[in-house]
């Protein structure tokens, strides 16, 4: 852990006292996300291959399509996701307090808290590989593994929460609200997912309900407030202009809280539950496009109104802006897709296909991955005081992410297609199915090898800045890398 | 201070802790009574000592012959407690008031069947696999995408086929075929074949882990897979295939899996053959049909005088098969449908009657459907007797009014 001062100046200042404070928090959450994302990612690309090459691992039981698969998913879930998820919104709760602690607790409740929380991730997908998985998506690691998780989360919530009340301004920030719904979302859904599933009373479908609900929610009350609140939070900052409509903003978020917590049995219209859970399901998924709508016009006119345009040169310099920016235009087409996957005439064809991998994986690596990469391109470099090592690296990982992320989405959304069509037709078997979908699943293979490149480059990056390696250029700490300083420094030479 | 803040944690509870309070709740409250299957499950009742009884009128006249306290006899009866609700946990208090419970009607297979042993070792297989990525088990509804003409299974899964299961396996991806009624389509022989090399007929990936394959010594093994030299490239002149503990397990446990139980909420896609029969034998009115499922409503006729007909002879509930109550005169079975009946009766050498029929959920049933259900058991079980019409259920109904229970003697009058 590096604790030596490289820039003084910075750290004298309260912004810098608050981002050196964070260091060893940055340090755990940063370094364990960008494993967790390669881990993810080659496990996903190990998946999808054993679909078009079913041999492939048949001699290896730990590594066949159903414990990998889960493996891949949980890696990508609560190790990334949560895990750069915790970072961005402690770093951006205490940046918005705008006051650093005079005893610095961080260090001693985070870290800490951060540290359990991997040692017990990395036990739950042992576990997995085990076979002590749960058959629930996005559940699958063990309850009790998951239980003591959110131990760790709790923590986080009630040092997300004090922050909150020590804040400098009293008028709230919209990222801060979009944290504490968040935080607050997190710690209740896994608390309450333990107690139900945990309970040996309760059997049969009512666990599949609750289940559904607990998916839904971890993507739409906590990776999406997280994206929301980076978006809310860096973009403003990186164009230097405020969010287009303010009001809108905290609309959005009540929306959001409002509608988001009803949606799971979505996933359930047309299973054995009781036809009143499925109807709720289809309206209040279809009610979900409100707060996509709102959130994506308030982000997209922050980005692409006129008055922006100027700037828009400058965000998409900046690799935190180019990151995020990507992000916010793939939010929409991920939100709609997955609200307008209620509808049951839709359902009945695409539910038990790869439309629903392609829906998920458009979320989570087209928008969740992208704007918190391009939150972590913006807060690492102030936590440490130090710069990126190389802008070609970040210029690798940004083209082959969005190349990686578009062939996965449309690679399973052809096979969805392609498979539901097939389904339709009485006189195709399941192997004639599986021949019909083996290309576009190739596709999405290929596409997640080239997601592995880009998070390779990505892990090299976060590495190098994280480990104390030797300052270049002290002055770069002030501002952020832009992709075409180095270009022109080249040039030059 | 009650400042902005306060009420914005408020706020962000109550968006969580509602729909999660009220769905749960509910779903739980519907999803966790299991109501007995119309055709092989009947309700019967216990008191405190454990006493059985048909209903709770029996156990109030029970109570009433041997002095007890009626008022409170009849308080409990009113609202007996279904006894798989309060057990679940062994080290909760079992619950010893007045309680219903479900038995198998003799012969008939228990639908959906507790599993245990060899099985539910194999499901722990099938779940620490991940063969749920794959393989869901839920039949969708006719109308919800094509799983009935595809033969997914025989009928809709209902919520009761899961009630034992801790997970429920329903699954939400279909590369493989749905497995919940794999049981019935496919023997032990096929599925042990199909785990150990499925290349040949699918893309699933195979799972030789499960098995020992080794050099035959003396005579083959008699559990050995029966694969023919060479079929599927797998047992080599000289070799055998034995399924491992897992394998036995595993498929153990897919034998177990069959939805081919008919609820009445859950029908066959295709009726089977002696369904076909019966009704074609009911005539095409429907009305009979009607009849039929108006019969076997929970706590309607079905519940005292049985599904077979045959009424309970411990209980003293009167047959209806053979009974010239039943196919003598329209008027007399029609009042005793609407007002009820008391005894003294006797039928064949068999005193009936202590237990008097009161009308209950069918009291409010309109003339059609009372008219549809004395049809119905006027021509089952091989009674044959004209169909009765809703006109003159009407009429009597008219005639009749409210009145307490018919005795035999006032019947008597009708009896043409």
């Amino acid at each position: 852990m590096s604790s030596s001062t490289q820039n003084p100046a910075y750290e004298s200042t309260e912004v810098g006292r608050i981002d050196s404070s964070l260091r060893s928090t940055g340090l755990v959450f940063g370094i364990s996300g960008a494993l967790w994302l390669v881990f993810a990612g080659i496990t996903g690309l190990l998946t999808y291959l054993q679909i078009v090459v079913p041999t492939l691992f048949e001699w290896i039981p730990f590594l066949t399509f159903g414990r990998l698969k889960v493996v891949a998913v949980n890696a990508l879930t609560h190790g990334w996701a949560t895990n750069v998820g915790f970072l961005l919104i402690i770093w951006i709760m205490s940046r918005l307090s705008e006051r650093a602690p005079d005893f610095d607790i961080r260090r001693y409740l985070l870290a800490p808290a951060g540290i359990v929380y991997n040692i017990l991730v990395t036990y739950g997908i042992l576990a997995i590989f085990w076979g002590e998985a749960t058959p629930y998506f996005l559940l699958e690691i063990p309850s009790k593994i998951l239980g003591a998780c959110a131990l760790s989360y709790i923590l986080i919530t009630i040092w997300t929460i004090l922050d909150y009340f020590r804040r400098k301004r009293q008028t709230p920030y919209v990222s801060q609200y979009f944290i504490l719904g968040a935080v607050f979302w997190l710690a209740w859904i896994f608390s309450i997912s333990q107690l139900i599933l945990g309970n040996a009373n309760i059997t049969g479908v009512i666990q599949a309900v609750a289940a559904s609900w607990l998916a839904h929610a971890y993507i739409w009350l906590w990776l999406v407030p997280i994206g929301c609140a980076v978006a809310y939070y860096l973009l403003p900052k990186v164009l230097g202009l405020p969010v287009r409509n303010y009001y809108l903003a905290f609309f959005s978020f009540w929306c959001l809280a409002f509608i988001g917590p009803w949606g799971g049995p979505a996933e359930l219209v047309g299973s054995p539950v009781p036809i009143w859970i499925q109807k709720l399901g289809v309206v209040s998924g279809l009610l979900l496009s409100i707060p996509v709508i709102s959130i994506s016009l308030n982000l997209w006119q922050t980005c692409f109104h006129p008055t922006a345009r100027a700037k828009l040169d400058s965000l998409w310099k900046s690799p935190t802006g180019r990151f995020i920016l990507t992000g916010v235009v793939v939010f929409p087409f991920f939100g709609l897709l997955a609200a307008f996957d209620a509808l049951p005439f839709h359902k009945q064809d695409m539910q038990f296909t790869y439309w629903q991998e392609g829906i998920f994986y458009l979320g989570i690596y087209g928008f969740y991955s992208m704007i918190a990469a391009g939150g972590i391109y913006f807060v690492l470099p102030r936590l440490f005081g130090r710069e990126w090592k190389s802008s070609s690296l970040i210029h690798t990982h940004f083209i082959y992410s969005v190349v990686g992320f578009l062939l996965v989405a449309i690679g399973f959304f052809w096979g969805g297609l392609a498979q539901a069509e097939a389904y339709a037709n009485l006189e195709k078997s399941y192997v004639d199915i599986s021949f019909i979908t083996w290309m576009p699943i190739l596709m999405a293979v290929v596409g997640f090898f080239s997601l592995v490149i880009g998070q390779i480059a990505f892990l090299i990056n976060v590495m190098r800045i994280s480990c104390a390696c030797p300052l270049e250029s002290p002055s770069a700490a002030e501002g952020p890398t832009l992709l075409t300083q180095e270009l022109e420094e080249r040039s030059n030479a | 201070m009650i400042s902005r803040s306060w009420i914005f944690f408020l706020l962000l509870f109550a968006t969580v802790a509602l729909p999660w309070g009220i769905v749960i709740y509910k779903a739980e409250e519907q999803l966790l009574a299991i109501e007995p299957a119309s055709e092989n499950q009947e309700v019967y009742f216990k008191d405190r000592a454990g006493e059985e009884y048909a209903s709770p009128a029996e156990y109030i006249a029970s109570v009433e012959e041997n002095g007890g306290d009626v008022t409170k006899a009849k308080i409990d009866a009113t609202n007996p407690i279904p006894e798989w609700e309060t057990k679940g946990d062994a080290r909760s208090k079992e619950y010893k008031g007045f309680r219903l419970a479900l038995r198998n009607v003799e012969g008939a297979p228990l639908f959906p069947r507790f599993e245990g042993g060899s099985v539910l070792r194999g499901k722990r297989i099938y779940e620490a696999n991940g063969c749920v990525q794959c393989h869901t088990q839920q039949v969708r509804r006719k109308d919800f995408g094509n799983d009935a003409a595809r033969e997914v299974g025989q009928r809709p899964s209902v919520a009761r086929d899961y009630i034992f299961d801790s997970p429920a396996l329903l699954g939400r991806m279909r590369i493989g075929p749905d497995l919940s009624d794999v049981g019935s389509r496919i023997d032990e022989t096929s599925l042990h074949k199909h785990i150990f090399r499925p290349h040949l007929t699918s893309a699933m990936p195979a799972y030789p882990h499960f098995y020992k394959t080794r050099k035959i010594r003396g005579d083959q093994s008699a559990q050995a897979l029966a694969f023919e030299v060479g079929e599927y490239g797998a047992a080599e002149e000289g070799y055998e295939v034995i399924p491992k503990a897992s394998a036995k397990d595993l498929v153990s446990y897919l034998s177990s899996l069959r939805q081919d139980h008919q609820f009445h909420n859950a029908k066959y896609f295709t009726p089977k053959q002696s369904d076909a029969e019966d009704s074609k034998d009911s005539g095409e009115t429907g009305v009979l049909a009607r009849g039929k499922e108006l019969y076997n409503t929970q706590g309607a006729c079905v519940t005292c005088h049985q599904a077979n007909g045959q009424g309970l002879l411990t209980a003293k509930f009167p047959p209806l098969v053979n009974s010239e109550w039943v196919t003598g005169s329209e008027e007399v079975v029609t009042r005793i449908v609407l007002n009820g009946m008391q005894g003294p009766l006797k039928i064949g050498d068999v005193e009936y009657g202590a237990v008097p029929m009161v009308p209950t959920i069918w009291k409010d049933w309109p003339d059609e459907d009372i008219a549809a259900v004395i049809s119905y058991i006027r021509n089952e079980w091989g009674n044959q007797a004209p169909e009765v019409s809703a006109d003159t259920v009407k009429r009597i109904r008219a005639e009749v009014g409210t009145r307490g229970p018919w005795t035999a003697e006032e019947l008597e009058a009708y009896k043409k």
